[in-house]
């Protein structure tokens, strides 16, 4: 179930709801977790079974990792486990790929594996929960009903942000609901619905419409336009989900961490990484970075290290060469940035921000072709113009609708923030004038809605 | 709670999200009407049976039955069309001055046509003759005559409204190549009233084509029929010697494609009189399956197979022959063209559907 749909909208966010408060809270935790498994079997009813598998297993492993003598060989096992069913559901067949090409011929066939909606964040979030209670920094949890929750909670289910249990363990056990954070969290889930809706999914059109050409069909303009547009629907749609995540959590009573902070106003990619996904970087740092030593052992191994967490990055969001190169592009610059670049890069802000965005708007190239030699032909056409000629009328792709979304999105993407001054932020905050703009662009989200079929999120591969 | 937006927010989170379904159901019937040409889902029942299908029924149901869909979806559609220049559906082209214009690659593909981009090869348009021909045969082996009618796109005759990228109209494309290619070498008798429409339309300051749908209006028809009817041995007044009068507004299929039905865009009915319609009365009328009509005029009977550009030359047609059968071309088997034993039969097309002339048959029971 998306929450882009009519079903979540008006189906099954209000039965949840009223479900969920006005009910006695002793109650509570048990309708959301109901909730969230309908929530999950919707788009994945035989997936529903893994998913409480995975919540059985892994909260008796807490309590083995917390009570056992034999805490590490509990913790291996229960990563292993974990790594296993996202092993089997995501990277069989990527692994089948390498050893074929390795031996030289198809060796083993492709094994026929559909990918659970979600797997990587709920999957990652269950390590995270294992982790911190054999780091004695949270205890593990008695009752299964708190994991279950924890793991399974639909607003976070499955495009994140990636939770961790010590952030979410109190909150779980006890929570407020006021009538204020309702209205606090349906605010900033109307913000997250209309980024999806109205400007993710307008560029949207015109992404698929130019990288779903053959090669020779894209000239140069046409290159850039698709590369911007999906720097952009990127963002907006990853964004825009986290920021329903956020609003329908705190419209439940829950507190979640930011998971994005203006990214395209870094000034390199080593910021860029800290406000991008920021759920995602710091269970990196925090679960692979960190343990493998991070900077404290030497410039040689620091780099080690980063190219490490920069290839499970990109491993992460899909199982695929060309999400590996991408991950290693980024790692590429922000190991250069490290070796003294980011010292340029300080003193010409705007020259960062500018290298910075074309930094990841080619990688986003990489990211979106279908391949990484198709990549290489895109990127061809976007940095040698005069060696190919125009191919079709600009009209036929980019219409006005999708110049629009473009300068909202360029525009709302940082830059309006940064200038409209404090005093007058905080004057539009919560006023009537900022609820008239939200009821605006609710009812024209819910307009595209009801008209417009073109609805699947980025994210959900991963 | 603090501030007054946060009231607001939260009485619209109410009404809007959580009452607004079962105020769908209350008023269902009331104030919403179906404007689209399909039953919209009903709500499912959760059975062992539709264990599988439950989910994507209620998710139709759900898309189908929200509170003010119409309102909503128009609205959408409104600002598309108004703000952006941008039809809400991508098989239809905004043209110049309120001209709607189909694009349906899977459905003819006229704007391929139009571009001459899906050209015939010489094997392809021999397999066409020698269907065509097969026809005409089995025609001639009951005494009758056949006649093959295609109706000009409406892409081709009014290019001049279609957006400056489509270019001009090409020079050579299918239903040109098929009208030549049988023409030079079959005896099959081939109507194509291209050149008659654009002199027609030189002539008159009134559409022959509607703005909104991808159908001539009854001017074009008469245009068109007349050229027929010529070919048949009957001669028609020309369209300058005729009545036109404006019979009131239409909102067109295409202009309901956008989900903007009803609103102006200047598009009109015309009834063309002022010709002898000799008595013509309707038998039958299905739009789908048949058709029949009967005059007293010509002795001859004729049937036609035809799709919806011919459900505009019916009341010419069916005025000038004793008895007429139009049978809608998706209506097969065309098994009552023998008992009605017909004079002259006629298969009828618009150019974005002759393709099919490589595949129609009139043998009975096929």
């Amino acid at each position: 179930m998306v929450f882009s749909s009519s079903v979540f909208l008006f189906h099954f966010l209000p039965i949840i709801f009223l479900i969920a408060f006005f009910i006695k809270t002793k109650y509570t935790n048990y309708a959301l977790i109901i909730g969230s498994l309908v929530f999950y079997a919707w788009g994945e009813p035989a997936f529903v079974l893994l998913m409480m598998l995975s919540i059985v297993s892994n909260w008796f492993f807490g309590i083995m990792v917390d009570k056992s003598k034999r805490k590490k060989m509990w913790l291996v096992t229960a990563v292993i486990f974990n790594l296993l069913i996202i092993g089997y559901f995501k990277y069989a067949n990527f692994l089948i790929d390498i050893f074929n090409s390795i031996a030289g011929s198809q060796i083993l066939a492709h094994a026929i594996i559909t990918l659970p909606i979600g797997i990587s964040f709920f999957t990652f979030q269950a390590i995270s929960y294992v982790v911190d209670v054999y780091r004695g920094e949270v205890k593990h949890s008695d009752r299964l009903a708190n994991v279950a929750l924890y793991i399974s909670f639909f607003p976070q289910l499955i495009a994140g942000p990636i939770l961790k249990y010590k952030d979410v363990n109190s909150q779980i056990k006890n929570r407020t609901v006021t009538w204020e954070n309702v209205s606090l969290g349906f605010r900033r889930f109307i913000y997250g619905l209309s980024k999806k809706v109205l400007i993710a999914n307008v560029l949207g059109a015109c992404v698929d419409h130019i990288f779903n050409l053959s090669i020779a069909g894209i000239d140069p303009a046409m290159a850039w336009i698709g590369a911007v547009a999906y720097t952009f629907q990127i963002y907006y749609d990853f964004s825009g989900y986290s920021d329903m995540a956020i609003g329908l959590g705190k419209m439940f009573g829950f507190e979640y961490p930011e998971n994005f902070n203006y990214p395209y106003l870094s000034a390199s990619i080593v910021e860029f990484w800290r406000r991008w996904h920021i759920s995602l970087g710091t269970w990196f740092k925090e679960y692979v970075y960190i343990p493998l030593g991070g900077n404290k052992k030497g410039k040689a191994r620091t780099y080690l290290n980063l190219i490490i967490v920069f290839l499970l990055t990109g491993l992460w969001h899909g199982a695929d060469m060309s999400f590996v190169i991408w991950g290693l592009y980024h790692c590429f610059f922000s190991v250069i940035e490290r070796l003294g670049l980011k010292n340029l890069l300080r003193r010409f802000k705007p020259v960062g921000i500018i290298y910075c965005f074309l930094v990841v708007l080619f990688g986003w190239v990489l990211f979106r072709s279908p391949d990484t030699v198709s990549a290489m032909q895109y990127i061809a056409r976007m940095v040698l113009p005069w060696r190919y000629q125009s191919a079709e009328a600009i009209q036929t792709y980019l219409s006005a609708k999708t110049v629009f979304a473009l300068v909202a999105g360029c525009i709302g993407a940082g830059l309006i923030q940064r200038i409209i001054p404090d005093a007058l932020k905080e004057k539009l905050k919560y006023s009537v004038l900022e609820s008239v703009y939200c009821v605006i662009i609710l009812i024209l989200s819910i307009a595209a809605i009801a008209s417009n079929a073109y609805n699947p999120f980025i994210y959900f591969q991963f | 709670m603090k501030k007054r937006g946060l009231i607001i927010l939260l009485v619209v989170f109410v009404f809007v999200v959580c009452l607004s379904q079962p105020l769908c159901g209350l008023l269902e019937g009331v104030i919403e009407t179906n404007h689209e040409n399909r039953t919209l889902a009903s709500k499912p029942d959760f059975t062992i049976e539709n264990m599988d299908t439950f989910i994507e029924d209620y998710n139709r149901f759900a898309n189908d039955h929200m509170l003010l869909r119409n309102n909503l979806v128009t609205l959408n559609n409104y600002l598309d069309y108004y703000i952006f220049q941008q039809a809400a559906n991508t098989n239809v082209i905004l043209g110049k001055n309120n001209w709607l214009f189909y694009a349906n690659t899977n459905d003819g593909d006229p704007i391929g046509s139009y571009k001459g981009v899906n050209l015939y090869t010489e094997e392809e348009l021999a397999a066409i003759a020698d269907n065509c021909v097969k026809q005409k045969e089995y025609m001639d082996s009951l005494g009758k005559e056949f006649v093959i009618f295609i109706a000009p796109n409406k892409e081709r005759v009014y290019s001049e409204y279609l957006p400056d990228m489509y270019g001009d109209p090409s020079e050579q494309y299918r239903a040109l190549q098929i009208v030549n290619y049988l023409r030079a070498n079959t005896s099959v008798n081939v109507v194509y009233p291209y050149e008659e429409l654009a002199q027609a339309k030189a002539l008159l300051d009134i559409n022959l084509y509607f703005k909104t749908d991808t159908h001539w209006n009854s001017v074009g028809a008469y245009v068109g029929t007349r050229v027929l009817l010529h070919e048949l041995g009957i001669d028609l007044p020309a369209i300058e010697q005729v009545d036109i009068a404006q019979t009131g507004p239409i909102s067109g299929d295409l202009q309901g494609m956008i989900g903007l039905a009803g609103f102006d865009f200047g598009d009109n009915y015309y009834s063309v009189g002022g010709y002898d319609t000799n008595g013509f009365e309707y038998l039958e009328y299905e739009f789908a399956g048949n058709i029949k009509c009967k005059s007293d005029s010509d002795p001859r009977r004729i049937y036609i197979i035809r799709d919806s550009f011919g459900s505009a030359m019916v009341e010419i047609i069916g005025s000038q022959f004793s008895e007429s059968c139009f049978r809608h071309f998706e209506s097969r088997p065309y098994s009552d063209l023998l008992s009605f034993d017909p004079d002259i039969v006629v298969y009828e097309t618009v150019e974005r559907y002759s393709f099919m002339l490589g595949s129609f048959s009139l043998f009975g029971g096929e």
